[in-house]
C-alpha cells in the first residue's frame, strides 16, 4: 500500500518539474525591460517545493514509527465528493431551486431520515436563501441551461 | 474638531441617520455571516441604494455595512469553521475550537467585545493622527510593499501548526495558485491552459470558500454516523467574564492599533492585519501553545486585527483620496458620487460630512457591539442544528457565494476543487491557512519585486538602502527566528512529557 507521507511529497515534486517544463514555455513578451521575467518568481517556487518536498521524505524516513494508517477516503468522503459534483452540474442544468430541492431531498433519503420536519427545514432553507438572493440582494442565482 | 465631532454626534443619533445606520450594521453582520458575501460586496450591493439618499446617511450606512460585515464574518468562522469573510480565516484558528469545546458564546462574545475595540481604537487614530498616518503610508513604494508582503508571508511559520515544513508546503501551494493568469508586469499568461477563465486568475473567495467551508462540509459528512442519530452539543452560554476581558484587554489594544497602522497602508487589507496580529500575539504570548487550541488571546488578537482596519483604510481615503483596500475603493465611488471629493481639501470644505463619519463610525462600533451581544443566544442555535441538516446548509451556502461573486459556475468549479483539496490536505495534516495567506501576499511580494528590481536597473539594494523596506525585513527575520525558537521549545516540551 502507497504510504501517504511518502506519496503525496513524491507527487509534488513530480508537479513542481511539469511547472519548470510549462514555465521555460512561457511566452516572451515583445518587450522585456525587468531584469527578471515572468518565469523567475513561479520557477523560484516550483524548486522551493521540490526542496520542501525533499525535506519532508527524509523526515518521515527518519522519524518513522509504527503509526495506524487512518484510511485517506472513506465510503462517506466518497458519497460527498459525488454529491458535491453532482450538485454542481445539476444546478447548471436545471438551475439553483429545482437542482437544490432535489439535492437536499436526496441527501435526506440517501442517510434515511425519517423525520418530517428535517425536509420540511431543507426545503424552507431552500426558499429562504432563494429569496433572499434574489429579492432582497438583488443576485440571480443559475437559472440553468434547460430553462433557457 | 471637537465641535465637529459634537455635531455628528448629534446626527448620527438623528432620525435620518441612526435607523440606516442600525439597519447597515445589521444587514453587514447578516452579509459577512454568509459564507462568500464580503462586507466589500455588501457595500458594493448597497452602493446604488445610497444614490438618492442625503450625503452623511448614505456614507454612514456604507460604513455601518462595513464595520457589521467584517464582525459578521467571525459568527460562521467560529460556529461553522467556515470564515464569513476573508478577514475572518485567522479567527477560525482559535474560535472555532472554542466553540468545539462547547464555549461558542464565549468566543462569539470575544469577537464581539475585540470587535469593538479594534473598530474605536481604529476610529479614534483616524480622527487624531490621520495625516500623519497618511503621510507615512505615502513613503511605500514598491520596495516597501515587498518588504512588507515578505513579512506578512513569514506568518505561514507561525500558523503552522506543528510541522513548519508542511506549512511552508502549503505556502508554496498558495503561491503557485496566486501565479495564475497574466502576469502583471508583462502580461505573459501563466498557468492558464488557454482556458478563458483562468487569464484574470483564479478569485481569492472561491478558494477560501472550498478550503475552509467545502472540506469542512466533507470533514463532518465523514464523521456522520449511518444511523442519523444525531445528539445536539451540550454547552453553557457563558459569556466573557470581567477577569477574561482583563487578560484580553492588552492584546486587544495592541492588534488594534497595528490593524489600524496596516489598514492605513493602501493595498493591505483586514485579511493580512488579522494574521499578523494573531502572529504578534502568538510570538509574545506566555503559552503560545494554546494558540490553535482555543486561545482567547488568538481570537481577540485577529478579531481586533480585522475590525482595526476599519478606521486605518479610511485614513488614505479621506486624506489623500487613495483607498486603503477593495471597500474604501466602493466607498470613494460612494464619495464621488455625492458630490464630494476625497483629500486634503475634504477637511476644511466639507468638515461636517469628515467628522459626522467618525462620529457614526464611533456609534456603528457600539451598534455592532450591541447586535453582537444580542445575537449570541440567536447564532448559538446554529450549533445546536443537527449536522444531517447542516452540513448541506454549508454545501449549499457555499456553492450559491462561490457562485454569486461573479455569476459564474467556473468559480463554483473553483470552489469545488479547493474543497477536495483542503480535505485531502487536512488528512494529511497540511494545514490549508497557509494557502490562503500565500494567495493574498503572493501577487503582492511578486509584483512589487519585480518593479522594484525595475526601478533599481536589477540591484537587489533596495532591500537594504531603503529603512521602511528594511525594517519589514527585518521583522520577517525575527518573525521567523522566534517562530523557529518557538517550536523547538514546544518540541522539546513535548519530548519530556
Amino acid at each position: 500500500m502507497l504510504n501517504r507521507n511518502i506519496f503525496f511529497p513524491s507527487l509534488v515534486i513530480f508537479l513542481s518539474l511539469v511547472f519548470l517544463v510549462l514555465i521555460s514555455q512561457f511566452e516572451e513578451p515583445r518587450y522585456q525591460d525587468a531584469p527578471v521575467g515572468a518565469g523567475f518568481f513561479p520557477a523560484v517556487i516550483a524548486i522551493i517545493q521540490i526542496i520542501i518536498c525533499s525535506v519532508l521524505i527524509i523526515q518521515y524516513k527518519k522519524k518513522q514509527k509504527p503509526q495506524k494508517e487512518v484510511t485517506l477516503i472513506s465510503s462517506h468522503s466518497i458519497f460527498g465528493f459525488t454529491f458535491l459534483i453532482g450538485y454542481a452540474v445539476l444546478i447548471t442544468l436545471v438551475g439553483y431551486l429545482p437542482a437544490s430541492l432535489i439535492g437536499f431531498t436526496y441527501y435526506l433519503l440517501f442517510y434515511r431520515v425519517k423525520k418530517p420536519l428535517y425536509y420540511v427545514t431543507a426545503w424552507i432553507f431552500v426558499f429562504a436563501i432563494y429569496f433572499l438572493f434574489s429579492e432582497v440582494f438583488i443576485i440571480s442565482l443559475p437559472e440553468g441551461l434547460l430553462f433557457f | 474638531m471637537m465641535e465637529y465631532l459634537l455635531n455628528g454626534f448629534a446626527d448620527a443619533f438623528s432620525m435620518a441617520v441612526f435607523p440606516v445606520l442600525v439597519l447597515g450594521v445589521l444587514g453587514g453582520v447578516i452579509l459577512g455571516a454568509l459564507p462568500g458575501l464580503t462586507a466589500t460586496m455588501g457595500v458594493a450591493i448597497l452602493l446604488p441604494f445610497t444614490f438618492g439618499m442625503a450625503p452623511t446617511p448614505a456614507l454612514v450606512m456604507l460604513i455601518g455595512v462595513y464595520i457589521g460585515g467584517i464582525y459578521g464574518g467571525s459568527i460562521a468562522a467560529i460556529l461553522l469553521k467556515t470564515p464569513g469573510t476573508p478577514a475572518s480565516a485567522a479567527t477560525v484558528l482559535d474560535g472555532h475550537t472554542m466553540a468545539i469545546k462547547g464555549l461558542a458564546a464565549k468566543a462569539l462574545s470575544i469577537a464581539a467585545v475585540a470587535s469593538f475595540i479594534g473598530g474605536l481604537i481604529s476610529t479614534i487614530v483616524l480622527i487624531a493622527i490621520a495625516p500623519i498616518l497618511a503621510d507615512f503610508a505615502l513613503r511605500f513604494n514598491a520596495p516597501e510593499y515587498f518588504a512588507l508582503a515578505l513579512f506578512g508571508l513569514t506568518i505561514i511559520a507561525s500558523v503552522s501548526a506543528k510541522n513548519i515544513m508542511k506549512g511552508l508546503l502549503a505556502g508554496t501551494i498558495g503561491l503557485l495558485v496566486s501565479m495564475v493568469g497574466l502576469d502583471p508586469i508583462s502580461s505573459v499568461p501563466r498557468f492558464t491552459f488557454g482556458i478563458l477563465d483562468l487569464y484574470s486568475g483564479i478569485n481569492i473567495i472561491p478558494v477560501l470558500i472550498g478550503l475552509f467551508a467545502i472540506s469542512e462540509g466533507l470533514n463532518q459528512l465523514e464523521k456522520l454516523s449511518s444511523d442519523t442519530q444525531d445528539i445536539p452539543p451540550k454547552f453553557d452560554y457563558k459569556l466573557l467574564s470581567f477577569s477574561d476581558f482583563k487578560k484580553i484587554l492588552p492584546t486587544t489594544i495592541k492588534s488594534g492599533l497595528i490593524g489600524t497602522s496596516i489598514g492605513s497602508v493602501p493595498g493591505a487589507g483586514a485579511d493580512i492585519s488579522a494574521f499578523a496580529c494573531y502572529n504578534e500575539a502568538k510570538r509574545v504570548a506566555k503559552n503560545p501553545e494554546e494558540f490553535g487550541n482555543g486561545s482567547m488571546h488568538g481570537l481577540a488578537a485577529a478579531e481586533s486585527g480585522n475590525n482595526g482596519v476599519t478606521g486605518g483604510s479610511l485614513v488614505p481615503l479621506l486624506t489623500l483620496g487613495v483607498p486603503g483596500d477593495a471597500v474604501s475603493a466602493v466607498l470613494l465611488g460612494a464619495l464621488i458620487v455625492q458630490g464630494l471629493t476625497p483629500g486634503p481639501l475634504l477637511f476644511t470644505q466639507n468638515p461636517e460630512i469628515v467628522y459626522g463619519i467618525f462620529s457614526s463610525m464611533i456609534v456603528a462600533n457600539i451598534v455592532m457591539l450591541i447586535i453582537g451581544f444580542l445575537g449570541i443566544r440567536f447564532f448559538c442555535r446554529i450549533i445546536e442544528v443537527p449536522k444531517i441538516i447542516m452540513i448541506p446548509i454549508i454545501i449549499f451556502l457555499s456553492v450559491i457565494g462561490a457562485y454569486a461573486i461573479n455569476n459564474s459556475m467556473f468559480d463554483v468549479g473553483i470552489a469545488i476543487t479547493f474543497g477536495l483539496l483542503g480535505f485531502i490536505l487536512n488528512k494529511l495534516d497540511i494545514p490549508s491557512s497557509p494557502i490562503l495567506l500565500a494567495i493574498i501576499l503572493g501577487p503582492m511580494a511578486e509584483t512589487n519585486l519585480r518593479k522594484s528590481l525595475i526601478l533599481y536597473e536589477g540591484s537587489w539594494s533596495f532591500l537594504y538602502d531603503r529603512p521602511i523596506a528594511l525594517a519589514f525585513i527585518l521583522f520577517a527575520v525575527f518573525s521567523v527566528y522566534s517562530t523557529i525558537k518557538l517550536k523547538k521549545k514546544e518540541r522539546l516540551a513535548e519530548e519530556k512529557k
